[in-house]
């Protein structure tokens, strides 16, 4: 049982008119191209090309 | 301890160098932002490229382009640079692209493409004339550097673009010298995704990793000497290419571009002469020895960290040279200084200022103007503060246990 004194008064709210009872039957957006992904890329590499070093072309 | 995380397997390594190259590469990577040590890259092997000497006119780009894709090509090959570098002390050379964004001369390329160089040669892919080019500045944690063509005028241009307009789906071309073949390649594809953070390493896992934000990907394939070169939309330059991981059957090639606007930002630092913590004006200071890198205080123990990591590899005694050309050779002396607290010298480049100075492989650093030295790390921290030019006293006790104190003139190193 919950006692009055535990309960928040924000949840008065929640059961109230102001609920919006239709939300998860809503297609939820996509995630935007833009945010963050800060997982990195596994496996990335520069890309400067090592050649075989020939002292007289130097 | 010696550092070597960062560089997990890759299914696109190609070089193989020895044990103690690798272990060395692996080591100095931390030391390396100083410029007081060497960047040690793997030689590749059973690569057949040709030489920078034997780089052909530049030649056209890639077929298979739509009519709108030639249009970009169009005009941004004409700004572009096929960049070769060599590595002297490494033995080693490299090639990459650079955007002309000056008609003077003034090219922006990523930081990796130029590290570790002791000269750099640029060829205008349009007119295959080739320029001596020497470091403006640049930023290692962005991966971008400026470099000057000598005494170039009337070059052509890259037209930029604006990064913060670009979206998802944007069809664009990655442009470069791919492969390092000597030649401008263009690839096709689109903005697969903006705002990407990425863990970069060398092909050859050497150097540490590197992280960079604010990443543009793409699905148009940047390869090995794309580095530096443009991504392009039809509004012009959107990023320099930096980074991709090769594709396989069930999953496409990936590349990673910097925005141009953040690498125009830099550029405009750099070209600005503003230093800061993370951009360095010109060429850093060049004592010019090989150590390794961490905190360790003892000599003894910092040798054995390099041995196990070469295998447990040993110079010998007595037949190691008084200094090196380059990394090749490059051996732990069996016989180091009897001190308790330093940064042990593997070894010295012949002519640098520390092999001027007598100093040999096996001496320990202890103190830099009166300042203790306790780690090659904490070497690494007190050089930092100088500059090419400056003029610093060196403490170190040699293997035979005799303490010396000279003034060291340091010079331009390899940028770093």
């Amino acid at each position: 049982m919950t006692s009055p004194t535990d309960r928040n008064p924000e949840d008065e709210y929640a059961d109230d008119e102001y609920a919006d009872h239709d939300a998860e039957d809503r297609e939820q957006p996509s995630t935007p191209a833009d945010i963050p992904d800060d997982e990195p890329e596994a496996d990335v590499l520069e890309q400067r090309q090592e050649v075989p070093y020939r002292q007289d072309d130097w | 301890m010696l550092e070597n995380a960062g560089y997990g397997p890759s299914s696109r390594r190609r070089g193989s160098g020895n044990m103690f190259t690798h272990a060395i590469m692996a080591v100095l990577g931390a030391a390396l932002a100083t410029g007081l040590l060497l960047v040690f890259y793997n030689p590749s092997s059973g690569i057949s490229l040709p030489g920078s000497g034997a780089v052909p006119a530049p030649g056209s780009a890639s077929g298979s382009l739509t009519g709108g894709e030639q249009a970009i090509v169009s005009k941004v090959k004409p700004g572009l640079v096929i960049i070769n570098t060599a590595l002297q002390y490494n033995s080693e050379a490299a090639a990459g692209t650079g955007m002309v964004i000056n008609a003077n001369g003034l090219v922006l390329t990523n930081n990796h493409v130029i590290n570790g160089s002791t000269k750099i040669r640029a060829t205008v892919a349009s007119t295959g004339t080739t320029y001596t080019a020497t470091v403006v500045g640049y930023d290692k944690t962005g991966d971008i550097a400026l470099i000057q063509l000598q005494n170039a005028s009337g070059l052509t241009t890259v037209p930029i673009g604006n990064s913060s307009s670009v979206k998802a789906g944007t069809a664009v071309v990655a442009l470069g010298n791919a492969e390092g073949r000597g030649t401008i390649t263009a690839k096709p594809g689109q903005v697969t995704a903006l705002n990407q953070t990425i863990t970069a390493s060398e092909d050859g896992g050497s150097t540490a990793s590197e992280t960079l934000h604010g990443m543009i990907q793409t699905n148009a394939d940047i390869v090995p000497g794309d580095s530096g070169g443009p991504l392009a939309s039809s509004a012009g330059v959107i990023g320099m290419d930096t980074a991709g991981s090769e594709g396989n059957n069930q999953q496409a090639s990936t590349g990673f571009a910097i925005p141009v606007n953040t690498a125009l930002s830099v550029a405009r630092q750099i070209a600005g002469g503003h230093a800061s913590a993370t951009i360095t004006i010109g060429y850093p200071p060049f004592v010019g020895i090989f150590t390794g890198s961490g905190t360790e205080s003892s000599p003894q123990a910092q040798a054995q960290q390099e041995q196990q990591q070469n295998g447990g590899f040993s110079g010998g005694s007595g037949n190691a040279p008084r200094c090196y050309t380059s990394n090749s050779g490059l051996s732990v002396p069996s016989a180091i200084a009897p001190v308790s607290s330093g940064a042990l010298v593997i070894g010295t480049i012949c002519g640098s200022p520390a092999a001027s100075a007598g100093m040999t492989g096996g001496a320990v650093i202890t103190a830099v103007n009166g300042q203790a030295v306790r780690s090659p790390d904490g070497l690494t921290g007190i050089l930092s503060r100088f500059h090419p030019g400056d003029t610093i006293s060196v403490t170190w006790v040699s293997p035979s246990g005799q303490r010396t104190t000279s003034s060291l003139h340091l010079v331009a190193g390899p940028p770093q």
